[in-house]
């Protein structure tokens, strides 16, 4: 497949009485977005901000996390199969893409199903939004996203909404203002445009795949579930899926399973493995293992499957991530296996978990075959967040939130970074 | 010019030059000075540091008579009082390694630096891994100068305080602690270029050192279920509905002990389960019993296939649990169990 991303750098954010992008600004007319966002009856209440790198500003209830892109040519559009959206093939064609900025929407999750099923966290003692957050200023401004210009998209559902409807609206939501504000592009020559020819292979170099293991949340809202990673908006347990970069590129893996977003494999590993192929490797697939099965044979086989699909492919490399610990981290380990035992070299790139002061090891599990892996730190960042002058996310930030927050010692469950793809140059090593 | 540092080196018959395998009952005892490999890590050690005696033991004698050894060992660093011990290097030899990790510890419970050198997979290691700085060495013998530097280096490193990089950067043993490090690649970059290195077979580092697994031998099955008490275990959340204990839903770090002497069966107007890990809506809606089934022990207890459930269940949450704190229980709950003749443990994995 050959995808052009042509990019249109957006170097500041303004509100005014048209939309549209011009020299690098980006204007917003937010009647207008907000008017677009209000079309749906879910949403009792919408606001937009605008935030940029060095704010003293604290964005909260994240739900999702895009860059604006649309399909200018070739099939499809861009984050297909999402509420609706069409489902045809991506990764072909021309893609325009609104550069250093992000969409961010931002709500409160209702916090049940109308089974009952509680959305996560909801009975946790410890809830993960506390610390999912990002700060555009200060020593905790570590994230990705505090180095790009940020359109807040925050929202309330009506009192009775479920937590799965409403994350249909809220994505529904953000995708709307996704294609207007990307579609101020069309029609214009891009600033900048990356060709990824992957049809091209160099029979001189070796191939490699990479083989993200996406949590699927079938095992807690059942098979039809919106919540969690979807692919082209499927998001049930399915055996591994085969892709394209460019499709990934596209968009075609988006939804956070809990507050791990899609948005570091679009944005960050597969443009880098892309920008690296036919240079020193033939990037020859994206193999996406569903994790979350609930029998030991059924992960088995998912790895397995994985490791047939790399074979076939003709795989030298492969390189393994996962978006989530805990028991989704038994398909992730047992896919390296599967992977190496059919002579595939392979990478693990991780969060990994607290090391207890030397008295846990850094996985959950681990397997001989695991000899290459990249540690991406614990997930924790260890200084004090400042008090903030602004909160983005909610319509009345509890007084909490402008608050100092302390350190955050990362340990499962307890990630601020949500680095599983390697956004950051942090990591641990052994010492 | 600053006094030189004091340095004890530890050896064993062999490279002490006393003898082979004959020898190996050879007690602790002190030489004046550097000794056989001694003079090489003086010479590596230069001026900043004076070998000021050194330590000879044979292998076997360390390892079968250690309570003998390690006082002499004691007695003889309060006479000598170095400012580091430096202990082989050992490579490959097992008893010899271990003799070293135990001259290292005895050092380190003075506050005294120590370093040895040895095989990642040396029993020194896989013993004492926590608390020894070894330099890590192959099986070749060969390499002893090169191997005495590197031990030098880090000694001096240590006694003048100087913060040490990470194990692969120092060429020491993992020591199972794990610390951040800024790299000066993302990490995807540093994933692509490992896998370019490894695919060409060309020299890499990985990350991660996977080590400090607990290898659990399972206990042997029951002979007879009909004789045995059988205790229950449950890491589901489950609590007398109302959770009086306040049982977390994640990151316990204590267990609760319920009565079910009189309980036949858990029902959802007695019982709940608190985990924050997994959708409880059958267990607290329809039946508790699938996060520990009590109602079927009870029918194989009436039924003589067992003999007897024990009186009280153990109950925590596994969602998120330190592996210190999931240790130090499971710890606590086996002992309970084993003090009160508890044959076999039902636990059930949620």
């Amino acid at each position: 497949m050959k995808l052009e991303v042509g990019t249109f750098p957006v170097h500041d954010i303004v509100f005014g009485t048209q939309t549209r992008w011009q020299d690098g600004v980006l204007s917003v007319d937010k009647d207008e977005l907000l008017a677009l966002v209000m079309e749906d009856p879910y949403i009792a209440w919408a606001d937009i901000d605008v935030t940029r790198p060095g704010d003293s500003v604290r964005i909260v209830q994240i739900r999702d996390i895009v860059e604006p892109k649309v399909k200018v040519s070739g099939p499809g559009v861009t984050y297909p199969g999402i509420s609706g959206r069409d489902v045809t093939t991506v990764g072909q064609g021309r893609t325009h893409r609104l550069g250093g900025m992000t969409l961010i929407a931002c709500s409160e999750m209702p916090g049940f199903n109308p089974d009952g099923a509680h959305w996560w966290g909801t009975t946790s003692v410890e809830g993960r939004s506390d610390i999912t957050f990002i700060d555009m200023s200060g020593p905790g401004a570590v994230t990705p996203f505090a180095h790009t210009i940020n359109l807040c998209l925050q929202m309330e559902p009506h009192q009775e909404s479920y937590a799965d409807d409403w994350n249909r609206a809220s994505n529904a939501a953000v995708l709307k203002l996704n294609d207007r504000l990307a579609e101020t592009t069309r029609g214009f020559e891009p600033h900048e445009i990356t060709t990824y020819d992957l049809d091209y292979r160099d029979n001189a170099l070796p191939n490699i795949v990479f083989v993200p293991a996406l949590a699927s949340a079938e095992y807690r809202f059942g098979p039809r579930t919106s919540l969690g990673t979807n692919v082209y908006g499927i998001g049930r347990l399915t055996e591994p899926w085969l892709l394209q970069p460019t499709e990934m590129i596209d968009g075609a893996v988006f939804g956070t399973y809990m507050e791990h977003f899609t948005w570091p494999i679009m944005e960050t590993i597969v443009p880098h493995l892309c920008s690296r192929h036919g240079q020193e490797f033939n990037f020859v697939g994206c193999i996406v293992v569903r994790s979350n099965w609930e029998a030991q044979a059924e992960k088995q086989l998912m790895a397995n499957r994985a490791a047939q699909m790399a074979s076939a492919l003709g795989a030298n490399g492969a390189i393994v991530t996962t978006n989530q610990r805990g028991q989704r981290f038994v398909e992730t380990v047992l896919t390296v296996q599967a992977l190496e035992r059919v002579g595939v070299d392979t990478v693990l790139m991780t969060e990994e978990e607290d090391n207890e002061n030397g008295n846990a090891p850094p996985l959950l599990m681990s397997v001989p075959e695991i000899v290459s892996a990249v540690s991406t730190g614990t997930g924790g960042v260890e200084v004090t967040f400042p008090r903030v002058d602004r909160v983005l996310g909610l319509r009345q930030p509890d007084p909490i939130w402008y608050e100092e927050k302390p350190p955050i010692h990362g340990r499962y469950g307890v990630t601020h970074l949500h680095d599983f793809y390697g956004f950051g140059k942090q990591g641990c090593m052994d010492f | 010019m600053a006094e030189a540092i004091r340095v004890v080196h530890y050896l064993n018959q062999f490279f002490g030059g006393m003898g082979g395998e004959a020898q190996a009952y050879e007690p602790v005892q002190v030489k004046p000075g550097p000794v056989g490999p001694g003079r090489a890590l003086q010479g590596a050690l230069g001026d900043q540091a004076t070998i000021v005696g050194t330590l000879i033991a044979g292998d076997n004698y360390f390892t079968e008579e250690l309570d003998a050894a390690k006082p002499a060992v004691e007695a003889y660093l309060d006479e000598l009082r170095p400012d580091a011990v430096i202990a082989g290097p050992a490579f490959d030899a097992g008893r010899y390694g271990l003799a070293c990790a135990e001259v290292c510890r005895i050092a380190s419970a003075r506050n005294i630096p120590a370093v040895t050198g040895m095989h990642p997979d040396n029993a020194g290691i896989l013993t004492y891994r926590n608390d020894v700085l070894a330099v890590s060495t192959g099986t070749d013998s060969t390499e002893m100068v090169a191997i005495l530097r590197q031990m030098a280096t880090l000694a001096l490193k240590r006694v003048r305080g100087t913060e040490l990089g990470p194990a692969v950067a120092e060429g020491y043993v993992p020591t199972g602690r794990r610390q951040e490090v800024m790299h000066d690649k993302y990490g995807y970059e540093r994933a692509a270029d490992m896998l370019l290195a490894r695919m060409a077979a060309k020299p890499y580092h990985s990350e991660m050192c996977l080590t400090g697994y607990d290898d659990v031998t399972p206990a042997p099955p029951l002979r007879d279920l009909k004789d045995a008490v059988i205790g229950l275990v449950s890491s589901g959340g489950l609590v007398p509905r109302g959770n009086r204990d306040r049982l977390v839903g994640s990151k316990a770090e204590q267990f609760f002990k319920y009565d079910i002497e009189q309980v036949g069966s858990l029902t959802v107007e007695e019982w709940e389960s608190v985990h924050g890990g997994f959708g409880t809506l059958i267990l607290n809606t329809k039946d508790p019993n699938y996060a520990m089934p009590l109602s079927t022990v009870r029918y194989l207890e009436d039924a003589g296939h067992i003999k007897q459930v024990y009186p009280q269940f153990f109950s925590t949450t596994g969602n998120a649990t330190a592996v210190s704190a999931a240790r130090r229980m499971g710890g606590e709950i086996a002992s309970e169990l084993t003090a009160n003749r508890v044959d076999g443990v039902l636990l059930v994995a949620t």
